[in-house]
Formats: C-alpha cells, structure tokens, sequence
C-alpha cells in the first residue's frame, strides 16, 4: 500500500534532495498509485524539459507531459543555462545518441559543457531536476553513462525504466546520494509518475 | 585480452538468442547441407527458408527476403528505395548482377535542383529518387526464380497485415528516429505504439503497406512502374513537391550488368559495377594483396590493422574519383583494377607511418549514417545471391508515399555538388552507392558470398571481413565479430570499434593515425551477413551479425520438393 506524504513546497523540494523517497516504495509499481485521490504536488510549473545527450528521451518527456496535461512547460533539447530564467522544475531526459549529437551539431564535451552549466545554474537557482532514463540499454555504455550519472546526481527525483537500469546503476547513485528513485515496468508509465510528481492523478498507461 | 573478452562476449551472443522479443531461439551462426539464409531479421530469414522448403532455389529465396527485410527492418529498405543483387549460377558457374539504385526523375536539373538549394534536397518531395527495388527483385526473380512471385511476397504480406515483432536494432533505429517519425502521421502509426518508441518484443503493423504488396504479387511489377498504384505514388508524392511523374516510372528498368571481378590469392572475387561501390572492395583487395601482412600476428595486430588503413584510403580515394552512373560517364575499370595500377598505389604505402590528407588529394563525402541492409543466401546446389538494399539514411527523410505504407528513400542527397563529378546530377542519372555484396568462387565453385550495409564503411567493412576470412583465415562468425577499422582518404582519422587493447590503439596513434573510437558492436561499423560453403562436402555455413538483429538459418532436412535450376 502506498503511503503518500503530505509536505509543504518548500519543504518536499529540500527534503526530495535529501531524504529517500518519502513513503514510496522504491520498487514503485508502474503505474501512478491507484490511491492518487490524494496526490501532493511536489514540483511545479512552468517546466522546462530539455534533454542531455540528445538521445530523444527530451522528446519522449515532452509527449508524456502533453499528454497528462501535468503542467504548463517548454522544451528545448538544446536548452542553456539562460533558459531557466522563471522556470520552477527542470525535466531533463538523459541518454547519449552520436546520431543525436551529430545532428545537433555538438561533440559529447560540448554537450557534457552545456549540461552542468545548466544543472549548475539550476541548482544555483533552487530549481528542482526531475531525471528521465526511458531509453534502456541502448542509452547505456561509456559514453552515456557520463551524461547518465551527472544527470542522475543532479536530480531530486530519478525516473528509470527497469530495462535501462538491469545492473542497478542508477539505483546505486540514488542511494547514495539520497535521491528519490522511481523505476517503471514500462516506458509510457514513466508519464503516470511524472504527472503524480506535478500534483495531478494520471490515468493509468493502459488508457 | 579485452579482445579475446569480446570475442567471448560475441561467441555467447552468437549461441542462442533469447526470445526476448518473442520468437523461437535462432542462432547467429548454422550450419546445414540444405540450404542457408543470413539476414538483418529473424522472420526475413525465415520467409527465404520457406521458399527453399517448398521447392524453390536460392533466387526465390533471396526474393522473399528482399521483400520481408523491407518489412520487418524498415529503416534499412524497402520498396521505396534500391539494391544490388549479385547471384551466382552453379550450373553455368556464372555471376550475374542486376543492378536497381535509385534514378533521379527526369525533371531533376540543375535548375529544378540548383546547387544553392542543396539543404532542400534533404526534405520532402525533393529528397528522394524514383525508387528501383521493386523492379529490381522481380527482375532477378523473374530471370531465375522457380516460385511465383506471389509465393515469394506472400510472407511479406503476412508480416505487414499482421504484424511483426520489433527486435534491439530496430527499437534504437526508432529512438533515435523519433523526431523524423512523430513528424510524420503515417510513420507514426507504422512505427509508434501510442507514440512512443516500441519496446522489443511489441509488434508493429503496416496494412497500408500489406494492400501494396499484395497488388504487387498479384499484377506484377507494372502495377506500380505506370499502373494504378504508380498513378498514386505520383499524386501523392507530388503534392509533397517530388517532380516523379508516371512517366518516370514507366521509363525505370532494373540493370543486368557484368560483375568486376579480380583474382585474389587463389580465388575469384565478384563484385558489382558502377554506380555501385564494388570497385572500393576490390581497389582495397588488390592494394592488400601486395603488403606484407604478417598472418601470424593475426588480423588485430598494429601492423596489420595500419596497412589495411592505408589500403581504405588509397582505394576510397580511386573510388571516388571516379565512381558514377556508368550510362552517364566513362570509368577507367580495366585501368584502375589492373596490376600495373595496383603495384604503383602500393608502393604509396609506407609501413612505417600513416599518409596524411595532403599525400591523398580529398574530395567529396557523403558521411550519413549507416543504413541499408544486407543478406545472403545459398542453397544445396550452390548456387548464391548476395544482396544489399537501402532507403539511404534511416526511414529516409521520414517521408512516405501516401496511403501506400511505403517509407521514401532519400538518394538525390547522394549526387555530387560538382558538375564536374562523374557523379553530377542528370536528369534520368542513378547516383552513386557504396553498396558493394560479394561472391567468392575457388576452382569453379561458390565458396563465400556476403555483404554490408553501413554508409561509406561498407567497402571498408566488407574489405576488412573478407581479408579475415580469406587471409587470416578466421572462422565465418568470429570474422564478423571481432572489432573493425574503417579509414577514408579525406582525413588522417580512423575509426576503431571498442574492443581493440590500449597496446593496439597506442601502436596506430604513434604511426600517425588520428584514433577515433566507437562503441562495442556498434552499427557504425555495418552489419554483415554471410554464407560460406565448403566446396568437398557442400556444407553450408552461415553467420549474422551482432551489430544488427541478423541470425543465420540452415534447412534442417532436404526441401520436400527440389529445386531444377
């Protein structure tokens, strides 16, 4: 059974960064808590959603949170620290794709340069990450792995895809890092916990 | 040692691959006396095994296949794009090459395509070429088939009406296509699930493209080159901005041409002309065959792996130069695969160092991404047909004929800016390719036959593996498994794929070799299917690649009926 916490804003965002997940499971079921009658709006809008490694998964986010109607928010896969000016949370899908990278123009130092500004001047700015890894092990290896873990480490909340995480990487950084880890059976649930996280009862995947 | 741990690493990739996209374990490497079939997708190389069953040779086979691949790897060709069939006759002991590369409509000039506008020819309408395969897989199978043509789409049909399981390649390919899908309503109900990539093991349809197919088996290739469904390809292209009219279509005739070929330590190795990229496989086999290789240092050694380097780039550079459409320019085949040419590239290659750009004059690239497909199938007689077919890039440019399920290459990108090149856009040109399948025959016999899709790393990847097996003298699979090179003449950089020792890696950097390094199996470096036959006992091996989904698969028993061609 789920036991959803009720905590004040201010107080969800610092004790998302510091506590682990306040009564959920870490083993959270794929879909949002069926109990979501009484969902807490943990982070708020506008968002902004980028991505990090340009392996699409920005783009995923982008479909997941239309869908849901969660919050108000832009995108920009390509987004720089400047954006963040008025935004509340940052979504930031993760993964490396060289077909992605090339395609935005970029080598993976520059992307790796442009990320931990932008997660530097979030966390500058109190602005809360939520982290998306839906890609699986196709956005995984060395390469990855580098924008993974700066992502991950940089999160209040991390959102995986069981299929992205067989080795427990990223459990193990939220570990120890006292970070919140929601990890899905399936991809589009990932848009169920996104929407609980932004206060709003998703509907199940199935729909 | 981290080779040896990748080489184990494939080995057991190599075994059993788990169902976990939902069908029947099959293996990357089989054997049969039967008959064989390697390709990109498990139920492609099951449509070309059913033919072989029901009595049909190795060209029914390799039909069916040609049509399912399209199917179930739909970002690497289809009937929207082209191919090259190379098909040896064991009877007539005899290579024939039907040619099928995409044509540039006859109102493509350089006004309707000038040179200022190039980023355009990379969108929509404009994007793609009037495309070959069609006409090409019905004319090989035509020529030498024993199946009706109906037989040999059937399970094509099936797997478009009723789906087929999504494998890691294809998952990936769409991820990584998401943009170009989501973009494009059509695609997105082809190759979304509730717009979201597939995970492996969820099925995807494509009805429209079942109906297509099935005019096509049932009327023949005229339905669509001139017929009903080419009258609405070309309403519904043209309202995108293509200039292909009907009479395009009708005017679009697959090629049978003559193999190159060259003799190589002992063996005949054929591969297609132009506008082909068989002239770089062989330009590079006949630069190695003079450097003093050290066998038994083997095929990742340093020194080894420097002096096929070279060879790459001093056979893509002849290449290039050179290669187009041959009805549009003359091309110096004789010359440039002659000894006396090949004695003097050699002697360009120094042992000791790599040769920079300004010792290997540059020219024009296309540096994409390495799409297209490859499968190989030989049968109990064989006979053996090797075959690389493309869209271009993945899915294209995500631009689809409308209504009839069929994903546009996008080819016209690949004609040079220069109207100078033997490659310059003409109406009515068919625009180079470096799809480059191969068969290898020793003492009047098939004994290999493979290929590659991958970009400009084709002929680099179909070198590579075919130096391993024929030199080296590697097992079929672990000639395709161990890490590759690619090195092109225009800059000093080489490509390697993980898997190679810090020690190798170092040795390449200090002789001048600018490293760049990519990850494991990765599809950078193409996806090779082959099969090898033993000429004493007819055996039959095949392999597939890691990189991609690809199996291999033999017949267990004799075909309940034979085939006599």
């Amino acid at each position: 059974m789920m036991i959803i916490v009720r905590i004040t804003m201010a107080a969800l965002v610092g004790a998302a960064l510091c506590l682990p997940a306040a009564g959920v499971s870490e083993e959270a079921p794929a879909a949002a808590p069926a109990a979501a009658a009484e969902t807490v709006k943990s982070f708020g809008g506008p968002a902004l959603v980028t991505d990090i490694g340009q392996g699409n998964t920005g783009k995923l986010v982008e479909v997941m949170l239309r869908k849901s109607a969660a919050v108000e928010f832009t995108a920009d896969p390509l987004a720089k620290a400047d954006a963040l000016a008025g935004v509340k949370t940052l979504v930031v899908g993760v993964g490396a794709s060289t077909k992605g990278l090339g395609a935005a123009g970029l080598d993976s130092d520059q992307e790796m340069a442009r990320g931990k500004e932008l997660l530097a001047k979030a966390k500058e700015l109190g602005i809360p990450v939520i982290g998306v890894h839906i890609g699986g092990e196709a956005r995984r290896g060395e390469m990855s792995d580098s924008f993974n873990r700066m992502v991950c480490e940089s999160s209040a909340v991390f959102i995986v895809w069981k299929g992205g995480d067989e080795d427990g990487f990223f459990k193990a950084i939220c570990e120890e890092k006292k970070i919140r880890y929601e990890v899905v059976e399936a991809k589009p649930a990932a848009g169920a916990v996104l929407a609980t996280l932004f206060g709003k009862a998703a509907a199940s995947p199935a729909e | 040692m981290k080779t040896l741990r990748l080489i184990a690493v494939a080995v057991l990739m190599g075994a059993a691959i788990p169902t976990a996209y939902g069908l029947a374990p099959v293996s990357r490497t089989s054997t049969s006396q039967y008959g064989m079939v390697a390709a990109a997708h498990p139920l492609a190389v099951e449509a070309g095994l059913r033919m072989m069953e029901k009595g049909g040779n190795a060209v029914d086979a390799a039909a069916a296949v040609a049509f399912a691949v399209g199917v179930a790897e739909p970002f690497g060709s289809g009937i929207g794009g082209d191919g090259i069939a190379m098909i040896y006759i064991a009877s007539e002991n005899k290579v024939d090459a039907f040619e099928y590369r995409c044509a540039a409509p006859m109102a493509a000039t350089r006004n309707t395509y000038p040179e200022s506008t190039r980023s355009e020819w990379t969108k929509g309408g404009k994007s793609f070429a009037v495309p070959g395969l069609i006409a090409g897989t019905c004319a090989f199978h035509e020529q030498y088939g024993q199946l009706s043509l109906a037989e040999v789409m059937q399970p094509a049909i099936d797997m478009a009406e009723n789906g087929y399981a999504v494998g890691p390649a294809l998952s990936k390919v769409i991820s990584d296509s998401y943009d170009k899908i989501a973009a494009n309503p059509e695609m997105v109900k082809m190759f979304l699930v509730d717009e979201f990539p597939p995970e492996v093991g969820q099925r995807l349809r494509n009805p429209m493209l079942a109906k297509t197919l099935r005019l096509i088996a049932e009327n023949g290739p005229e339905i669509f080159y001139g017929g009903p469904i080419g009258e609405q390809f070309v309403a519904g292209t043209r309202e995108q901005g293509s200039l292909i009219t009907l009479d395009d279509l009708k005017a679009y005739k697959a090629r049978r041409t003559e193999a190159l070929s060259i003799d190589y330590r002992g063996m005949k190795i054929y591969a297609p002309t132009m506008p082909m990229g068989g002239i770089g496989v062989l330009l590079n086999l006949n630069l190695i065959e003079r450097l003093p290789l050290d066998i038994a240092a083997g095929a990742s050694s340093p020194q080894n792996l420097h002096l096929m380097a070279e060879a790459m780039k001093l056979g893509s550079r002849d290449r290039y130069a050179v290669s187009g459409d041959p009805m549009f320019t003359k091309i110096p085949t004789e010359w440039l695969l002659s000894d006396e040419y090949s004695d003097q590239r050699a002697k360009l290659v120094n042992p000791s160092r790599a040769l920079t750009v300004a010792e290997i004059p540059v020219g024009p690239v296309d540096q994409g991404p390495g799409s297209t497909t490859h499968f190989t199938i030989m049968d109990a007689k064989g006979n053996a047909v090797s075959i690389t077919q493309t869209l271009g890039g993945y899915f294209g440019v995500g631009v689809t004929a409308p209504g009839l399920g069929i994903v546009l290459n996008d080819q016209m990108k690949n004609f040079s800016p220069s109207a100078s090149s033997p490659n310059a856009l003409y109406p009515g040109k068919r625009m180079n390719s470096t799809q480059s399948p191969v068969i290898v025959t020793k003492d009047g016999q098939s004994i290999l036959a493979m290929g590659s899709p991958g970009n400009y790393r084709i002929t680099t990847t179909v070198t590579e593996v075919l130096v391993n097996i024929l030199d080296f003298g590697l097992p079929l699979q672990e000639a395709l498994d161990i890490p590759r090179i690619s090195a092109l003449y225009r800059d000093e950089i080489l490509e390697v794929e993980s898997g190679f020792s810090a020690e190798t890696l170092a040795a390449l950097a200090a002789k001048g070799h600018k490293v760049n390094k990519h990850g494991e199996m990765d599809m950078f470096f193409g996806g090779v299917h082959a099969v090898a036959r033993d000429p004493k006992t007819g055996l039959l091996t095949g392999a597939a690649d890691a990189r991609r989904d690809g199996v291999s698969k033999g017949l267990a028993e004799p075909p309940k009926a034979t085939a006599t061609r």
